[in-house]
């Protein structure tokens, strides 16, 4: 055949390979994210709460621990918040509980403060100043929650909103899966 | 609401009409060539009229309704907003998806109609009404999208009173009126000699009729795509703040790619018009070229590149893919059937040519576009069928295509001096030593300045190698010719080389040699950096209805204040650094201001960049501008417009 | 033309030592010039080096120089943080963003599996074309011709005008074996170019991520801890051979070594109390608002001290410092039991 004939179809099949490529695609149901950190040792968290505690990660060890990443205009943060308030009362009103943490994402103290008074929700909200606990853990986008266990390793992150339930289910899984 | 839905019922039904008269334009151009039945065709002119007419008026519905905020229809839920400035405000029709797919429609309308106007004593030959039919076919594409899947005239839902504008990045500066019309009128106007050349496949008028007719075309369209892109690169270094001109993001390589194959093209059918050499070359690179245009949209608004998954959840995606597919497919068939007409009574002799000197150039614009491809589209590849995803950025696409740059300046030094038809290299070595001097002497003065590094320097040589050549050729041409010397295509061409140059030593020294440093500035105390002396006299905040910002005002070696400011607009919570620049004929001093700023501290963290040589990547801008114009000036007044006159052969036989 | 002849009057041998000068001297200015120092001058220049190797998070293949989005704000700020410290390398300072958010912030292509491709394939391209364009001007170059060289159809060596296809079969021969040493030397040249170019950081750094080996060596004990506590307590030991104030170690060391001797005779857990009290009171006095330490020391004076009075106090302590949930819960079972032992 002749070569202008030979690239013409070479070309043409390049292009339907692509064509193709993009039409294969496969969605993604976990509801746990990938990430590098998980089943590792979480990063050594130092900082201080809005309201100038310290709070150190690695003491907490022996508690499983969630973090949430929040911002107070982020939408799905906002529509994520009542679970949360639930998630994390259930969580106080039983021994052996989760702590729950917000770590404060590119935002005011002041703006939290209000945040929480008017939505409820009195657990510690961390700072994190310059966004260093968020590169430390990979998180880009806000909202995240991050499931850490007692002896310090990273088991779960969630990307995006949680519905109700969806936290409760997960540490039951979770937690089962430690006794077992 | 009912004269809400009035507008959007209005709006579509336009759009419908003018979609029909698109459509039913296909048929009275393809019909009427193929019969070359004069009454059929008759109505091509009307159909024309209608559909432009439908596009011209579909557009002033949206701006009318952006204009007098008519929240009722979702499209300005989404970008418009009441306070927004009125420039800005009518600007924002074309800031989102759905007004930018109307504003192709109606640069290609008017493209439509500007070609049937000027060929409109000729719409009974075959190869005009068959490149009729092509653009009708692309309009009638591009109004069932607007129709369709990008339709702007969705109403929203009620109660809307405001909305939060477009993105304040598009708020800054004027420029946004400016870039994409100017984009668009690049990109769009690629399907003008797209169409004759399909029609010429069509018809199986191969022969160069058809390249005489859409020379000029061409050349504007790529002359305004250039300068879209150029002013691209310049809202990126005003606006965006991180001191660039370009990053080789996605958006940006869907607007160069047509560019390369435009710029392959625009050389290589030099040859066809004189030798009849290349037809396959040019009828791919033109097809290519609009292609481009259609997978360059299709990569930016489906929303693939964010990820795979995206694109099939996108709304406009699968139609962009489709209508790509359709385009190859179509193009490679007739490429295909007309394969021996398409073959040339004669050859290229020698790559020391004048022909294989473009040849070469072919192939190498054919790498670069492939590098640029390859890159944009590789992280789908890879995801696709390893399910992770990476990124290719770049450091990739630098060193990569550095190379290709500095041939592309070799390939623009040498090829002007060579001869047609025979192996020129004896002459080479005679033509090409004054510009050689030149250049070995540009590397001299870069070194005495301070510049380091092989990249660069060859860059500097290459550069100044292929200014000699291009200055030796318009020497010559003046010589003979005087201040015609300067016009027509060989001697505007050689403007456009200039400009090009410039550009290519001003992005080697930016790239290369730009110094940065964070400097605390607190108000009172002098900080010195690069040779420059910089004093914070002041911390000053602005608040108005949308958005409240900081601006530290610095001086600059005691001269005037320089500004960069941070803006956050309130209602949309999003940050907006403005840099402010210095700019003289050596070097750029790039100012911006780094969060966070604490009001009423008497400091100011900044970040400055000196940037060397900025200001000649816009000097050579307009230089490529100029000889973009100068080019497409006719050199004499001719009777017939289809032949190159003899003036043209004696412009191009400088050198002969 | 006679005007050419006119303004360069060199004779060819004369334009031969011209042009080898011209060479030369710029090959010697190149060569001076590519040897001079190039590298990041002052600190955020090399912030800027680092920054043009990492992919902005959330965005579309911009770095995270170039990005104005907050995610790219954070991670300057972590670079700048670390080229601050000036301990790390920059291929260092690239690993621990990359442990973080994944390898897909390499926005340099790697050099080895199907990555390389990308730099392999524009490689290949180039090669191939060149060395076909060679072979097709190789064999016709002199004077005249027909039946060799480019025509329209920007292929083969087709005849045209001539007609003739005399040993068209024979001509192809040495395209095919041109393309094929094209496609060697281009994948060859292209295998090169990745490994040169192409990112060298390995997906994930050897320890999984968190570099800190003080951090790991705790995670291991602790992981170890219930089953198996004669490797914790050595782990834990290791730690203190490094960092002999790492509260954590001191105080679950002393706990576990304490935990251990219950089980043995009375003259080992005397000793085993000793060290346990003095390590745990090591541990308070460095990080006095350590809740475990101070809930281990109850727990340890009240069963083996047998000491209810001063448990109480220190249980006291303990919770006010919120211990963790375990700990919590040890301490919540023994209130009573100390309650009882003080007759409350």
């Amino acid at each position: 055949m002749k070569p202008a004939r030979i690239g013409a179809l070479a070309v043409g099949f390049v292009m339907l390979a692509l064509v193709a490529v993009l039409v294969v695609s496969d969605g993604d149901t976990d509801v746990g994210a990938r990430s590098p950190l998980l089943g590792q040792p979480a990063p050594a968290i130092e900082t201080t709460t809005i309201d100038d505690q310290p709070f150190t990660l690695a003491r907490r060890k022996g508690s499983w621990v969630v973090f949430n990443f929040f911002n107070s205009t982020c939408v799905p943060c906002i529509a994520e918040h009542p679970s949360l308030v639930k998630f994390a009362e259930g969580e106080r009103a039983r021994p052996g509980g989760a702590e729950f943490y917000t770590v404060v994402n590119d935002d005011a103290d002041a703006a939290i403060r209000d945040f929480f008074v008017a939505n409820g929700g009195d657990w510690s909200k961390l700072r994190d100043t310059d966004g260093a606990i968020a590169v430390a853990f990979g998180v880009a986008k806000v909202p995240e929650t991050w499931i850490i266990d007692p002896n310090g390793f990273v088991r779960l992150r969630i990307l995006g909103a949680v519905t109700d339930g969806v936290l409760e289910a997960q540490m039951a899984r979770l937690r089962e899966g430690a006794n077992s | 609401m009912l004269v809400a839905s009035a507008t959007a019922h209005l709006g579509r039904a336009i759009l419908l009409v003018g979609f029909l008269a698109a459509f039913f334009g296909v048929f009275a151009a393809a019909v009427g060539a193929r019969r070359n039945d004069r009454k059929t065709l008759r109505l091509v002119p009307r159909f024309v009229l209608l559909s432009t007419a439908m596009a011209v008026a579909a557009f002033a519905v949206m701006e009318w309704a952006m204009i007098t905020r008519d929240f009722s229809l979702e499209y300005v839920q989404k970008v418009g907003s009441r306070s927004t400035p009125p420039l800005y405000n009518f600007a924002a029709v074309w800031s989102a998806l759905e007004g930018s797919i109307l504003m192709w429609v109606l640069v290609l309308a008017g493209y439509l109609a500007a070609a049937a106007w000027w060929m409109r004593k000729r719409m009974n030959e075959p190869l005009i009404a068959w490149a009729m039919a092509v653009m009708f076919a692309v309009l009638a594409f591009f109004f069932l999208l607007s129709y369709g899947p990008a339709n702007p005239f969705v109403i929203g839902p009620p109660g809307v009173t405001d909305g939060p504008g477009p993105n304040p990045l598009l708020q800054n500066h004027i420029l946004v009126m400016f870039h994409p019309p100017i984009l668009y009128l690049g990109y769009v106007g690629m399907t003008v000699p797209f169409a004759f050349a399909i029609a010429a496949l069509i018809t199986g008028k191969v022969e160069d009729g058809w390249l005489h007719l859409t020379r000029r075309w061409t050349v504007a369209a790529w002359g305004f795509l250039t300068f879209g892109i150029a002013l691209g690169g310049w809202w990126s270094y005003e606006v965006l703040g991180w001191s660039g001109v370009w990053a080789w993001d996605p958006v940006e390589n869907a607007s160069l790619l047509p560019w390369i194959t435009g710029t392959a093209y625009i050389h290589s059918v030099m040859v066809q018009e004189r030798r009849g050499l290349l037809r396959v070359w040019n009828v791919s690179l033109l097809i290519a070229t609009f292609s481009l245009t259609i997978l360059g949209t299709f990569l930016t608004r489906s929303g693939v590149l964010n990820s795979v998954h995206a694109f099939s959840e996108s709304d406009i995606g699968p139609w962009l893919l489709v209508s790509f597919g359709v385009i190859v497919a179509v193009s490679l068939v007739l490429i295909f059937l007309r394969g021996d007409q398409l073959r040339a009574g004669g050859s290229v002799e020698s790559l020391f040519s004048r022909e294989g000197a473009f040849l070469v150039n072919n192939v190498l614009f054919a790498v670069f576009a492939f590098v640029v491809l390859l890159g944009t589209v590789f992280p789908l590849v890879v995801e696709a069928i390893q399910q992770r995803q990476i990124v290719v950025g770049e450091p990739f696409f630098d060193q990569l295509t550095v190379p290709i740059g500095l041939t592309m300046l070799f390939i623009m030094a040498v090829a002007p001096v060579l001869p047609w038809r025979r192996d020129g290299s004896e002459t080479l070595s005679q033509r090409l030593l004054g510009p050689s001097v030149f250049g070995l002497a540009c590397i001299a003065i870069s070194l005495v300045a301070g510049a380091a590094g092989l990249a660069p320097l060859l860059a500097f040589g290459l550069g100044g190698f292929a200014a000699g050549s291009a200055l030796r050729h318009l020497w010559r041409a003046v010589r003979v010719q005087r201040l015609r010397g300067f016009v027509g295509r060989a001697n505007g061409g050689m403007i456009v080389h200039l400009g090009v140059i410039l550009i290519c030593v001003a992005l080697a020294a930016s790239n290369s040699f730009t110094r940065s440093q964070e400097i605390d500035l607190v108000v009172g105390r002098v900080a010195s950096f690069a040779g420059h002396t910089f004093e914070l006299v002041d911390v000053v905040e602005q608040r108005d209805a949308r958005s409240q910002s900081v601006r530290a005002l610095v001086s600059v070696d005691g001269g005037r204040a320089y500004a960069p400011s941070i803006t956050k607009f309130t209602r949309i919570g999003m940050n907006v650094g403005t840099p402010s620049v210095r700019t003289t004929l050596t070097h750029d001093i790039y100012l911006t201001l780094e969060p966070p700023v604490r009001q009423d501290s008497g400091q100011a963290r900044i970040k400055v960049f000196i940037k060397p040589l900025i200001l000649w990547l816009w000097i050579g801008t307009f230089v490529m501008a100029f000889g973009t114009l100068l080019a497409v000036l006719p050199m004499r007044r001719r009777r017939h417009r289809e032949a190159p006159s003899i003036h043209d052969l004696r412009d191009e036989a400088i050198d002969a | 033309m006679t005007t050419a002849s006119r303004r360069m009057s060199l004779t060819p041998a004369a334009r031969r030592i011209a042009w080898a000068v011209v060479l030369v001297a710029t090959l010697v200015l190149l060569v001076f010039g590519a040897g001079r120092n190039t590298g990041p001058l002052t600190q955020q220049e090399r912030i800027d080096v680092i920054t043009k190797r990492i992919a902005c998070p959330t965005c579309d293949g911009e770095s995270v120089f170039v990005s104005r989005a907050s995610a790219a704000q954070a991670i300057r700020a972590e670079v700048a943080r670390q080229v601050g410290d000036g301990v790390k390398t920059d291929d260092e300072i690239v690993a621990y963003v990359a442990d973080r958010f994944g390898g897909q912030v390499l926005l340099v292509p790697r050099g080895s599996g199907i990555e390389a491709l990308v730099w392999v394939l524009p490689v290949v391209l180039a090669v191939v074309l060149v060395g076909v364009l060679i072979v097709l001007f190789r064999r016709g170059n002199r004077g005249n011709r027909g039946n060799r060289g480019i025509d329209g159809e920007g292929g083969g060596p087709i005849s045209a005008s001539t007609g003739t296809t005399d040993g068209a079969p024979a001509n192809r021969r040495p395209l095919v074996i041109t393309l094929a040493i094209a496609l060697v030397v281009g994948i060859g040249v292209g295998v090169l170019v990745a490994r040169q170019s192409g990112q060298r950081l390995p997906l994930q750094t050897a320890t999984g991520g968190i570099e800190d080996s003080t951090a790991s060596l705790l995670a291991q004990a602790r992981l170890a801890g219930p089953t198996d506590v004669k490797s914790a307590i050595d782990l834990y030991g290791r730690v203190l051979e490094t960092d002999p104030d790492n509260v954590e170690a001191l105080t679950y060391r002393a706990w576990l070594i304490m935990l251990s001797a219950r089980q043995f005779d009375e003259s080992l857990r005397t000793q085993a109390y000793a060290s346990t009290i003095t390590a745990l009171g090591r541990a308070i006095e460095l990080d006095p608002a350590y809740p475990d330490a101070m809930c281990f020391l109850g727990i340890v004076v009240f069963r083996d001290g047998g000491d209810a009075a001063s448990a109480s106090e220190f249980l006291d302590k303990c919770i006010a410092r919120q211990p963790p949930a375990e700990v919590r819960g040890l301490v919540e079972s023994l209130r009573a039991e100390v309650d009882a032992a003080l007759g409350k």
